[in-house]
């Protein structure tokens, strides 16, 4: 579709609160899920001859800055090598923990999910797509889709609860 | 979703409801950004063209079938319903007593075209209508309700580590004593990210496309091999078959052998139908593992069991959508899955008890003497279920959720569990009988095959219930009303008796007396607060259970929580001792049992629990006067998408996360080792 920066910015509007607080869950930090939402931002706008109806937008984007978090979290991973991992402890740790922005019990009950089970609930609770919704996004099965959400639920109950 | 799912989701939604977005993200502040951007690029570059034509415009047209088609109409509405759940007129669960299986392969395509064009009217249905937003409650109650089952079956409770009894006699003179994988069934082995005969540790790397092999011998880990899959393939599980000195890599890949679709359609697309792959090596020296032949299967993994020298590999096949119109009655590998490339046998299919679905789930037994062909295969077709694998038998059960599902037709008052009993000798699959109780089942804790009876704890809307059935299917007790408002929160049948909790404000522990079958008999009830969410039997006369703690004034849990039941008298059950570790505010062993590690006679209890630093791995000990003692709490260091394990050969403890072992002295109780692989 043709779309100029007004165009785009109505159709964000619609979707940033939501890209936000998704972003926010994967990397349980507010820079780097700010940086993610910018860099979605400007990767949808690059590419949005490539979408075809407006409706779709907003699953779309949401698949950009699905991948974008993934891409993120590798780095991050990668950039921290075991040495650090295990200098990391106490002070470190807690300074950075304090900066999430989210509510504890949230935090922790993201943490506790792997990387994808993270996207398919960010998916489901901020996107409000059902399972043939993601199985699309994230080319999967909706019936891995399916068990895989069912499965992260679970885990995340025993910490809301 | 069901329920449950669907609170939780709320429930995040609700607690993040509040979250301020950062000013810089804001519309207006985009817009700015946005317009700085396009003045920047027409200054610098006047002849790039800014819309392109093509790209995923092409790649769109092939996809013009099946859910798209109903995703598409969504988006012109503004909101929709999923059509693409089937809803079958008759959806009545059969009163069949046996597994029907196909008598040719007509009946299966008869059966597959019937639901082809109930979607097909569904969707033209569907894109006339314009619907309320209630997808979610729509598509999820019907399919997801069977993947929620799926789920909790994965999920929960239970563990026993056996010592070596049943070690090769030339591995006996130099291996240890050393745990196994805490399983469901005893007897029945099931796979796992790490495995060991005593002398090495199989570790599925983090990356799932590696396996190493670590020589532990003179307390110093070497990795002496690493076997990697083909390119497209990633390892789900592996399976150590130490008698027959066989490694086993169970495998999922995207390229796909099933129903004549392209490598490149299956790639490309939105679906694949994936196959499975079970990989066998040859591992008589562990440094050099050689293949000894894999066996092939259409369908994503599901799961797998190992028992007696075969491997049954379970996979959950569906014809994807937009192929269903390339089905042709006399080609059936169009439409049936395919097991090392030859389609299943007309007589090996098992039909549905419910009209509805196309799924197949696709077992096949692979014989570890000659791991390069299938023993037998079945393929069950079915809207998706649940498995219980008993010593002889292999139950696969669904549920059917009440209240919508699926369509304002099925509105149902109760949940109804159909149970399919399929059983196994050396590799021989025979489908048996069928039947059904009403409920749905908690985790496979909470089914449970002993004297020729299966035993079911279930929960059935409000309330819960205990049902005795016969080889046969046909329920020969039952005790029902039990615990009203409450929810099965973990099961497990021992023998004659068995205890299940529930969970509201306080955690009752039921013992039943099963051993009349016709009349099983609530026994006891001790009400304690908090739940637990794993039992495990630990020794004579105990059970341990591993849960979390709730605070009875606010209820919100405050720990993990460890209880020590003394079950000598299962009439009078009593809390013998109870440790809550205030600052772990989880444990996966609450909804994965292969993340325990317990075992009586050694007197360990080893788990992983999740603290505000990250995951530490705990080790306790039991003694009647003491209560539980912790021995151990160290940091894991390791980072990884898979749960931590805790393996011991010998003395030692190996904590195995992800790429990280660390080894720990279960003397001193002191790190004494560590490796990446």
């Amino acid at each position: 579709m043709k779309c100029d920066a007004k165009t785009f910015t109505s159709l964000y509007e619609q979707a940033y609160k939501d890209m936000y607080r998704f972003a926010l869950c994967l990397t349980r930090n507010r820079q780097d899920a700010e940086d993610a939402v910018s860099e979605a931002v400007v990767s949808a706008y690059e590419n949005i001859h490539k979408l075809r109806r407006e409706e779709a937008f907003k699953s779309w984007i949401f698949t950009i800055l699905s991948n974008i978090c993934k891409k993120r979290l590798k780095r991050t991973a990668r950039e921290t090598p075991y040495e650090e991992v295990q200098a990391l402890s106490g002070m470190e740790m807690q300074a950075r923990e304090q900066d999430y922005g989210l509510a504890l019990d949230v935090r922790n009950a993201f943490f506790i999910l792997s990387e994808e089970e993270q996207t398919i609930v960010g998916l489901s609770v901020f996107g409000g797509y059902n399972s043939s919704e993601i199985a699309g996004m994230l080319k999967l099965n909706a019936n891995t889709v399916r068990s895989k959400r069912s499965r992260a639920l679970e885990k995340m109950k025993c910490v809301l609860r | 979703m069901n329920r449950q799912e669907q609170d939780i989701v709320e429930k995040l939604k609700a607690q993040t409801d509040e979250i301020k977005v950062p000013e810089s993200l804001e519309p207006e502040q985009i817009e700015k950004m946005l317009e700085e951007k396009e003045k920047d690029k027409k200054g610098k570059n006047k002849n790039q063209r800014l819309y392109r034509i093509g790209g995923l415009a092409a790649a769109c047209v092939a996809l013009a079938a099946g859910m798209l088609v109903y995703m598409g109409s969504r988006d012109i509405t503004g909101s929709g319903r999923d059509a693409a759940v089937p809803q079958a007129k008759d959806m009545e669960a059969s009163d069949e007593k046996m597994v029907a299986s196909a008598t040719d392969y007509g009946e299966v395509y008869d059966y597959l075209d019937a639901y082809r064009q109930e979607i097909e009217r569904e969707q033209s249905r569907a894109r006339e209508e314009i619907v309320l937003y209630e997808e979610e409650i729509a598509s999820d109650s019907a399919a997801g309700g069977a993947a929620m089952d799926m789920g909790a079956a994965s999920g929960n409770s239970v563990a026993k580590l056996a010592g070596s009894e049943e070690m090769g006699s030339q591995e006996a003179e130099y291996a240890e004593d050393y745990s196994e994988t805490n399983v469901r069934q005893d007897g029945v082995d099931e796979g796992d990210v790490v495995k060991t005969d005593g002398t090495y540790l199989y570790v599925l790397k983090d990356s799932r496309v590696e396996v190493s092999i670590v020589d532990t011998r003179e307390g110093v880990m070497k990795e002496i091999e690493t076997i990697s899959v083909k390119e497209e393939e990633w390892i789900e599980e592996i399976y150590l078959d130490v008698q027959g000195k066989r490694l086993v890599l169970v495998c999922s890949r995207y390229d796909d052998q099933g129903a004549g679709v392209s490598p490149q359609y299956a790639r490309g697309g939105y679906w694949y139908a994936g196959s499975t792959e079970a990989v066998a090596y040859d591992i008589s020296d562990p440094g050099n593992a050689v293949e000894a032949g894999r066996v092939t299967q259409s369908g994503t993994y599901y799961s797998s069991r190992m028992a007696d020298g075969y491997l049954y590999l379970f996979s959950n096949y569906s014809i994807p959508w937009e192929l269903m119109g390339n089905m042709e009655r006399d080609k059936p590998e169009t439409y049936v899955p395919l097991v090392n490339n030859e389609a299943v046998a007309e007589k090996d299919i098992c039909m549905p008890l419910i009209p509805a679905g196309r799924e197949y789930t696709v077992v096949t037994s692979v014989d570890m003497d000659r791991p390069d062909r299938a023993a037998d295969s079945k393929a069950i077709l079915s809207q998706g279920g649940t498995l219980y694998v008993s010593n002889e038998n292999i139950y696969y059960y669904e549920t059917r959720w009440s209240g919508f599902s699926g369509g304002p037709s099925l509105i149902r008052d109760t949940e109804q569990t159909t149970i399919r009993r399929i059983s196994y000798r050396d590799g021989k699959l025979k489908p048996q009988s069928q039947g059904k109780i009403s409920g749905y089942i908690h985790d496979s804790f909470s089914i449970d095959e002993y004297n020729g009876y299966l035993r079911v704890v279930t929960t059935e809307g409000e309330s819960n219930a205990v049902y005795v059935l016969d080889m046969d299917m046909e329920t020969v007790g039952s005790i029902k009303g039990l615990a009203k408002e409450e929810r099965v929160y973990s099961a497990r049948l021992m023998g004659d008796t068995g205890y299940f909790v529930t969970f509201k404000e306080t955690d009752p522990l039921f013992s039943v007396d099963f051993s009349d079958p016709e009349n099983p008999e609530i026994i006891g009830e001790l009400k304690i607060p908090g739940f637990s969410d794993y039992l495990h039997p630990y020794g004579k006369g105990k059970l341990l259970g591993i849960g979390m703690n709730v605070d009875e004034e606010t209820m919100v849990t405050d720990g993990v929580k460890l209880t020590m039941f003394d079950i000598s008298d299962p009439s009078d059950v009593k809390e013998e001792d109870t440790y809550i570790l205030r600052n772990v505010y989880g444990t996966d062993v609450s909804y994965d049992y292969k993340a325990a590690l317990a075992d009586a006679r050694r007197n360990i209890i080893g788990f992983a629990g999740y603290t505000e630093g990250g995951q530490h791995y705990f080790i306790f000990e039991y003694d009647e006067a003491d209560g539980f003692v912790c021995k151990m709490e160290e940091e894991i260091n390791g980072n990884a998408s898979s749960s931590a394990r805790g393996v011991y050969i010998g003395d030692t403890l190996y904590v195995v996360q992800g790429n990280i072992i660390e080894a720990y002295s279960l003397k001193e109780f002191q790190k004494v080792d560590d490796i990446i692989l």
